[in-house]
């Protein structure tokens, strides 16, 4: 199992934390979209690193035009030899019209031509295709030579594409070459819903299970004393409870039959009631989430459990010395 | 006068141009939006130098969403400690629709509501006024802290804007706060046109022309010999031929009496004509679009004649060696 480890987006030091990541043995750096630019860390990051991948996690597909973030792609995956992938995700509708401007509707339809119309540009910069793209949402049948990367030894970078619902998730095995599953995801959830949606865009697209990749998060709650433990998991109930009063991630919930969960977090979380939600996360419930145990024991569990489906994950592994942080993507990546 | 150059170049050979550059005396470096992305250059050349301003010149505005450029234009200008200038240009309809899937309204209306929106947004980020922009184009109401950048010792970056027209140059003037001439404008054109409607511009929003940055970088026909000179010339000839064989340009051609070759450039254009259309330009009109003369000559003509009103350039010159390129550089500078 590959291990990435995010980045900040802070320009002055990211390139030193990329670096360092690469030396404890990382496979990939990620920087995800929030207040700033999530390529320019990125671009920085490959100065100063040689092997790591360099990865959005995610960037905001619909707030840009197909153009811009294939010519973006094209750029970041040349210049660091290969090694950008593009990981994207759809946000939700006030954010892409309300914050970003940008047209917004039926997300797992218009995120699969995006990822489609991105391709047909590749094709057409590397592989000399004619550029004739019309779709439902996008149109892209102009391109001339001028506007046309030649430094085209690395090709187009790898995509990979944020989802939890099974539309998403089928979008993504048919034309995404990776998964980003959700934190807030179940095992049973993985193997029941997100495998078989995978195996349906996988069978559209002719494409074998080989071919792609499942990038993991995770919960993981860990600590090397007793009390640093139940930190740990008092701080992981929390998220646990924030994202299950998300109505849309009711269906993870329900796959451990606890669905009706949701309507009171969700209520809850209306009298800002966030400290007390946590406490609804019964330690079965966390159970099912979240990989629990000293440090020792992180690698061991998360292989047993995960190893046969996920190809890489992101814990932090935050509150835990950098040696027993490295000692676990060490035997992670083993 | 100040002096920029441009950097279209590999990523990998940023670093130690923008070294070199600097080392040379210019005062900036810019990036023209053709086959890569336009900002990602002058994020190295910011890492890779001490002074140099940094600016896109231009990157497609319409290509984009003004809260994609609201967070490029901070996270540049925060980084280079205050030297990134955000240079913007239409582009035309069916680059904008048909390349970038994007929508187009109304250029010069277009462009305006988008430079306010942006402004609305480093507002919002810097002042923490609300964010309510509703426009015709652009509506921007959502914001909230987890998407509010918190580095804003330095503020939002200038903003310039490429402009032919009397509509986008009343704009550039109104809400940008400088312009860039486009190479294919006569001095009649700039007098008769251009400044007018910046003023015009300037006036709406109350501004004065102190501040106003205006770029422009005029044809230089030049060369170290005969056989340099001839095809510093040719291509000249080539490039404003290419430029007056487009409708929109037609305004340029009528300052100087001669609107009437439009329309022949124009059919010459379509029955792919480029070499002969060159042979159309004569001297008179390049000594109208620019400066032709020994390489020591074009620095001080140009200074006499576009040093009244012009605020930086970025012409390239044939030099033979470095001291040359830096006198003319220093010259310039002075001017």
């Amino acid at each position: 199992m590959k291990v990435d480890g995010g980045v900040g987006l802070n320009l002055s030091t990211v390139g030193a934390q990329a670096s360092e990541l690469e030396e404890m043995g990382y496979a990939g750096v990620m920087t995800a979209e929030t207040a700033h630019d999530p390529f320019f860390p990125l671009l920085v990051a490959a100065q100063h690193t040689q092997k790591v991948d360099l990865m959005t996690s995610i960037a905001v597909a619909f707030a840009r035009s197909p153009m811009t973030l294939a010519n973006i792609g094209h750029d970041l995956n040349a210049y660091s030899n290969g090694r950008f992938v593009l990981g994207l995700g759809s946000q939700i509708k006030p954010h892409i019209t309300k914050r970003f401007s940008m047209p917004w509707s039926s997300p797992a339809a218009r995120m699969r031509e995006y990822i489609l119309a991105m391709r047909a540009i590749w094709d057409c910069w590397h592989e000399q295709q004619p550029l004739e793209f019309t779709g439902q949402f996008y149109t892209h049948t102009l391109m001339t030579p001028f506007f046309t990367p030649t430094n085209n030894e690395f090709g187009a970078p790898k995509v990979f594409l944020a989802a939890v619902g099974p539309m998403m998730t089928e979008v993504a095995g048919e034309v995404a070459d990776g998964v980003i599953a959700h934190a807030f995801t179940t095992e049973k959830y993985l193997r029941e819903t997100t495998l078989p949606a995978l195996e349906r865009g996988f069978a559209k697209a002719g494409k074998s299970r080989a071919d792609f990749e499942i990038s993991y998060p995770a919960f993981v709650v860990t600590g090397q004393t007793e009390e640093e433990l139940r930190e740990a998991e008092i701080a992981t109930c929390k998220q646990i409870a924030f994202y299950g009063s998300t109505p849309a991630y009711r269906p993870v919930l329900e796959s451990i039959g606890v669905g009706e969960l949701q309507d009171e977090l969700n209520t809850m979380s209306k009298q800002g009631r966030w400290d007390e939600m946590g406490e609804l996360i019964t330690p079965d419930i966390l159970k099912e989430f979240a990989v629990i145990g000293e440090p020792e024991t992180i690698a061991g569990q998360m292989k047993a459990r995960y190893g046969d489906i996920v190809d890489r994950t992101s814990a932090a592994y935050a509150n835990i010395p950098k040696d027993k942080r490295q000692q676990i993507i060490q035997q992670l990546s083993a | 006068m100040k002096v920029d150059t441009g950097i279209n170049l590999d990523l990998h050979e940023i670093p130690k141009a923008v070294k070199e550059i600097e080392a040379q005396g210019y005062d900036g470096v810019r990036t023209a939006e053709m086959n890569h992305d336009p900002f990602f250059p002058l994020l190295l050349a910011a890492e890779h130098s001490e002074k140099l301003e940094i600016a896109s010149s231009i990157a497609v505005a319409f290509a984009r969403s003004p809260m994609n450029l609201a967070n490029i234009g901070h996270d540049l200008n925060a980084y280079s400690k205050g030297r990134f200038t955000m240079g913007l240009g239409s582009q035309i309809k069916p680059h904008i629709t048909k390349r970038f899937s994007m929508p187009w309204g109304g250029p010069a209306a277009q462009m305006r509501e988008l430079i306010l929106a942006m402004r609305a947004i480093w507002a919002n980020w810097y002042e923490g006024e609300p964010l309510q922009f509703v426009g015709e184009h652009y509506q921007h109401t959502l914001m909230t802290p987890a998407f509010t950048p918190n580095d804003t010792q330095y503020g939002a970056p200038k903003v310039i804007l490429a402009a032919v027209g009397p509509k986008m140059t009343e704009v550039a003037g109104e809400v940008a706060d400088g312009m860039i001439i486009h190479p294919f404008s006569t001095q009649a054109y700039i007098d008769s046109v251009t400044l007018p409607a910046i003023e015009a511009g300037l006036a709406k929003a109350g501004k004065t022309r102190e501040g106003f940055e205006l770029s422009y970088s005029c044809f230089v026909v030049t060369g170290r010999n005969e056989e340099e000179f001839a095809k510093s010339k040719v291509a000249t000839q080539e490039r404003i031929a290419f430029y007056g064989s487009t409708p929109a340009y037609k305004g340029v051609l009528d300052s100087i009496g001669m609107g009437e070759l439009q329309g022949e450039l124009n059919t010459m254009s379509k029955q792919g004509r480029w070499k002969e259309m060159g042979t159309l330009i004569t001297d008179d009109m390049i000594n109208a679009f620019g400066v032709m003369g020994e390489p020591e000559e074009i620095a001080p003509e140009m200074l006499r004649r576009y040093g009244g009103y012009v605020d930086r350039t970025s012409a390239s010159f044939p030099v033979s060696n470095e001291e040359q390129r830096q006198g003319i550089i220093e010259a310039l500078r002075a001017g």
